[in-house]
């Protein structure tokens, strides 16, 4: 019997893209309907990508040609967590040095095969997800309505933005995808685009546009906000630390697609096994 | 074992038997012969039998006896009082019953020896297991007596459906090892997965239960356990019920159940017996403590190394105040009192009794006031380690987990803060989703979920809630994820 | 992988923390040749002993250097994560202070929920040193913002405000005649620097802002 990619394994994993997307993204007023509206494109193709993935399977150039394309997110998401990490926690210790920890993480989750990161990231999206709202919740008092903007002229710059990082991963493992979960795909990318839309909401009415601007990591500062009466006042690592789990799960599933050609499967084991 | 034939020449027989058992004290060879001249020998092993049943049952027969010959099967069938004789002919079996405190009869005329069942070596009473206590419930617990631990299985099974399979283990010890499952209840493959593991096992002895299980568990090096233990026949019933498989070793009082899911490690005896209101909240303290155990020391040292930020100013000025003067760091510190709380532990589990309590206790408050008066560690850390100490022991089943992934995750925090910790945990529930037990996902419930048996996985339902009348760990219904 | 991993964590464990000189809060003075920065340190001996306020000040020509000038009489790191109060003279807040909200927000350690206020007729250093008692000028200004007798303008509101127009407004605090810290209105900027001082209940806190 063969363990199955169940559907909302496969949206929990998707939704990890966008959600990952929230610690580094720059927010100024359009931000939340950029992430909104690249979260819709990316969905629609992403479902378009899951549908002809199966058919994709077997031929072995394309998937060469997918596993190549993959370095390109992957470095990326491994250069900006380390990246964030240098800056935010650790000023002396060297950028390659993180870089190694976090590809060894990712490594070592990887190992586990494509399946498994979709296994893993369904508590992993809800805690993050958890802790997003809970965020949310505890800076709602200082919230500022007026710092709400309409969608103005910089939407179409910053939606763009957002879908150079979040549409190449997206794209990649859609195509990898082991069964046709184009529905679990656009459903987990609509999810993690919204909880990226709102965040970054709560950023601007919270900081203010010209606030948000000034930091590098907007979203992380505004959660520093979020105080418990004594306790976790500037928590921001509070709030980073789940949305760096689903940037490890995001880079863990980027490497099960780059070592694609490489394996036999998908990481789909098998339940009997043969020693069994 | 070499071919041995029996003659049927009963002193030939006897001189056989004593060569075979030559230089074993415990050997007795009685012979026993009626007025009317029929003759026998009984053999059996001192203490291992009940003397009165030999007497009664098997020599005052004979020696009653008014006939003059009689076949081993004449023997069996109507001399010997008893409940269980049997001709044997096969010698690997005549030898396996006889060392097992059967006593075997030899008769004159005949090469065929009877089987006599007089078991009788004293056991010990049933009482309730010292580590699986309950504040109510059957205070019932499994003794090293292989039938008797059956037995207490049976009496809370009374259906016809319950299977014990005996298997012999051990190319010495010749260990009977019983599968128990309740048939169609049980998936079978579960059966012949079991069956096949231990059938395959090319071991020479088998003196506890843990032989077995460190053999056949799935992800033999993980610390998590995927086979379930037990002392508590109560508990065996209620697994054979949810349709796992029990196996019962011959001289070991802990029964294995498979397969085990990381659910059944916040789950405890009480729990059923109680409330379920109570017990619903006590198991997911259980599951707080042991998140506790394991991340305490690590976000402390995460928190005072890398991100003072976070801890209220008051608390932060309190805390560098007993760090001044402390010459370890705190990562070091805190793996020192760890070593130390586990040293403690150790000790006053292998000293006996009351001296064993006092020692930990004594040696705790002690060693902690004067490591903290001695600027050998701060208060602080001291407080922490004894937090991390006693949560530890909320999830016993999850004590080498916690044990290790309290020193791995103090290393991740120490080295990358609460980062550190979040990318271990990360790691941690990886393999956690990458394991299972007998082929069912060990996080299940969790991953994947499984909408119909949520009953009794990390919350219980009431008991009016509550079915048995499924298998809840069915690859089939895995639907959902 | 995993082998190598363990003995790299173990490897890491000695991370040591240097000792930490918690500043609580921060003042911020004209000189004549540039700024006098003073922050007050807490101490704190033992568990039993209650954290006691120690001064450090450094002059210098600009925030970096003023930060890096007390740093230097430290033998630890100077910690800004639990600064709550940022006391500016009026002098100094005559200037523009834009850069000097856009240095502390950018700066990781500094909160953004720091409070700002102008200090009236004299030295913002005297008025931090006025009272021995560690927070209890950010106490007192938090109650203040909530009972709405002064501005609620952490230093991100401050700084959105005066990014957006220029326009913002902090609170006022003086030194009454009994040496005692008082609540002393509300300084209006106009073009990031001081414009004028409204008394009393004139502009309440968090509906203003």
């Amino acid at each position: 019997m063969h363990e199955r990619l169940f559907p909302r394994w496969g949206a929990a994993l998707f939704a990890l893209l966008p959600l990952s997307e929230i610690l580094y993204l720059p927010v100024d007023g359009q931000t939340m309907y950029a992430a909104a509206l690249a979260g819709l494109l990316c969905a629609l193709l992403c479902a378009a990508g899951a549908r002809i993935a199966p058919t994709l399977r077997g031929y072995r150039v394309p998937g060469w040609i997918l596993a190549l394309f993959t370095l390109w997110p992957l470095t990326r998401s491994l250069a900006r967590m380390a990246l964030f990490l240098q800056r935010t926690a650790f000023p002396s210790r060297p950028l390659w040095g993180l870089v190694l920890l976090l590809t060894v993480c990712s490594l070592l989750a990887a190992s586990s095969g494509l399946n498994r990161c979709a296994m893993w990231a369904l508590p992993v999206a809800w805690v993050a997800g958890g802790i997003l709202l809970l965020s949310g919740i505890l800076t709602l008092r200082d919230l500022q309505p007026t710092h709400w903007q309409p969608p103005g002229g910089t939407l179409a710059a910053q939606t763009r933005d957002i879908l150079s990082t979040l549409l190449p991963a997206a794209l990649t493992l859609s195509l990898a995808l082991p069964a046709r979960l184009s529905g679990a795909a656009a459903r987990g990318l609509a999810a993690g685009s919204a909880l990226l839309a709102l965040i970054s909401l709560r950023a601007v009415l919270l900081l203010g546009p010209h606030t948000a601007a000034l930091l590098p990591y907007p979203n992380f500062s505004a959660a520093g906000l979020a105080a418990i009466g004594d306790f976790a006042r500037h928590g921001e690592v509070f709030f980073a630390v789940p949305l760096l789990l689903c940037e490890l799960g995001r880079t863990a599933a980027l490497c099960c697609v780059l070592l694609l050609p490489m394996t036999s499967s998908y990481g789909v084991f098998h339940l009997w096994k043969k020693d069994a | 074992m070499d071919t041995i034939t029996f003659s049927t020449d009963l002193e030939s027989n006897i001189r056989l038997m004593q060569s075979i058992f030559k230089g074993d004290n415990t050997l007795v060879v009685r012979r026993a012969q009626s007025p009317r001249g029929l003759r026998c020998a009984v053999f059996f092993f001192d203490g291992m039998v009940n003397a009165l049943a030999i007497n009664q049952s098997v020599i005052r027969p004979i020696v009653c006896s008014d006939r003059k010959r009689l076949t081993a099967d004449e023997l069996a069938q109507t001399l010997l009082q008893v409940n269980d004789s049997r001709v044997e002919t096969d010698a690997g079996k005549l030898f396996a019953s006889f060392l097992y405190g059967d006593t075997v009869v030899f008769t004159e005329g005949d090469a065929r020896p009877v089987v006599v069942n007089t078991k009788g070596f004293s056991m010990r009473s049933t009482a309730e297991p010292e580590n699986e206590r309950v504040l109510s419930g059957p205070r019932e617990g499994f003794t090293e007596c292989f039938m008797p631990n059956l037995a207490l299985i049976r009496r809370r099974l009374n259906d016809k459906r319950l299977k014990f399979t005996f298997l012999r283990i051990g190319s010495r010890t010749n260990t009977v090892v019983c599968l128990c499952y309740l048939d169609g209840v049980c998936d079978a493959r579960l059966v012949e997965h079991l069956r096949g593991k231990l059938e395959s096992l090319g071991i020479d002895s088998v003196l506890d239960s843990n032989y077995l299980a460190e053999r056949i568990r799935d992800h033999r090096l993980s610390p998590f356990p995927t086979l379930g233990t037990t002392e508590r026949p109560d508990v065996v019933a209620a697994r054979l019920l949810e349709g796992r498989c029990a196996v019962v070793a011959d001289g070991s009082p802990v029964v294995l159940t498979a397969p085990f899911l990381l659910q059944e490690c916040f789950q405890s005896n009480d729990d059923y017996y109680i409330s379920f209101l109570h017990a619903n909240l006590t198991r997911a303290l259980r599951l707080l403590g042991f998140l506790c155990t394991i991340t305490f020391p690590a976000v402390y040292a995460a928190l005072m190394l890398y991100h003072r930020e976070l801890v209220p100013a008051r608390l932060l000025f309190a805390v560098s105040a007993a760090q001044r003067g402390v010459p370890l760091p705190i990562g070091w510190e805190t793996l020192l009192l760890l070593f130390v709380l586990e040293a403690l532990k150790e000790a006053g589990a292998r000293t006996p009794g009351a001296v064993g309590q006092t020692m930990s206790i004594v040696g705790g408050l002690v060693l902690g006031q004067a490591a903290v008066s001695a600027r050998f560690a701060a208060a602080p850390t001291v407080i922490v380690v004894a937090i991390a100490g006693v949560t530890g022991l909320m999830a016993p089943k999850l004590q080498t987990a916690s044990l290790y992934l309290r020193f791995l995750l103090l290393a991740a925090g120490a080295a990358y803060g609460l980062y550190g910790v979040g990318l271990g945990l990360a790691l941690v529930l990886f393999g956690l989703c990458r394991m299972h037990s007998c082929s069912v996902p060990y996080l299940l419930n969790l991953v994947p979920r499984i909408q119909a048996e949520q009953e009794d996985a990390w919350l219980r339902a009431p008991w009016f809630f509550m079915r048995y009348d499924r298998f809840p760990v069915k690859r089939d219904r895995q639907k959902g994820g | 992988m995993r082998r190598l991993l363990i003995p790299l964590l173990l490897a890491l464990l000695c991370g040591c923390a240097r000792e930490v000189s918690p500043v609580s809060a921060l003042a911020l003075d004209r000189t004549e040749s540039g700024y006098r920065m003073t922050a007050e340190v807490v101490r704190q001996d033992s568990m039993d002993d209650p954290a006691a306020p120690a001064y450090l000040s450094a002059t210098g020509r600009d925030l970096p250097e003023l930060i890096r000038g007390i740093e230097n009489l430290l033998p630890g790191e100077l910690y800004l994560s639990h600064a709550q109060v940022l006391l500016i003279s009026e002098e100094v807040a005559q200037d523009s202070i834009l850069a000097l909200a856009d240095y502390l927000c950018r700066d990781p350690d500094v909160r953004l929920s720091l409070r700002v206020a102008v200090v009236r007729d004299g030295a913002a250093d005297a008025l931090m040193r006025a009272d021995d008692e560690v927070f209890a000028l950010s106490e007192m200004l938090d109650r203040a913002a909530d009972a709405g007798t002064l501005p609620d303008m952490p230093l991100y509101r401050a700084a959105e405000v005066l990014h957006a127009d220029g326009t913002a407004i902090l609170p006022a605090l003086r030194l009454d005649e009994f040496g005692q810290t008082a609540p002393a209105g509300t300084a209006v900027f106009a073009n990031a620097r001081l414009s004028c001082f409204l008394d009393g209940g004139e502009i309440g806190g968090r509906a203003y802002a």
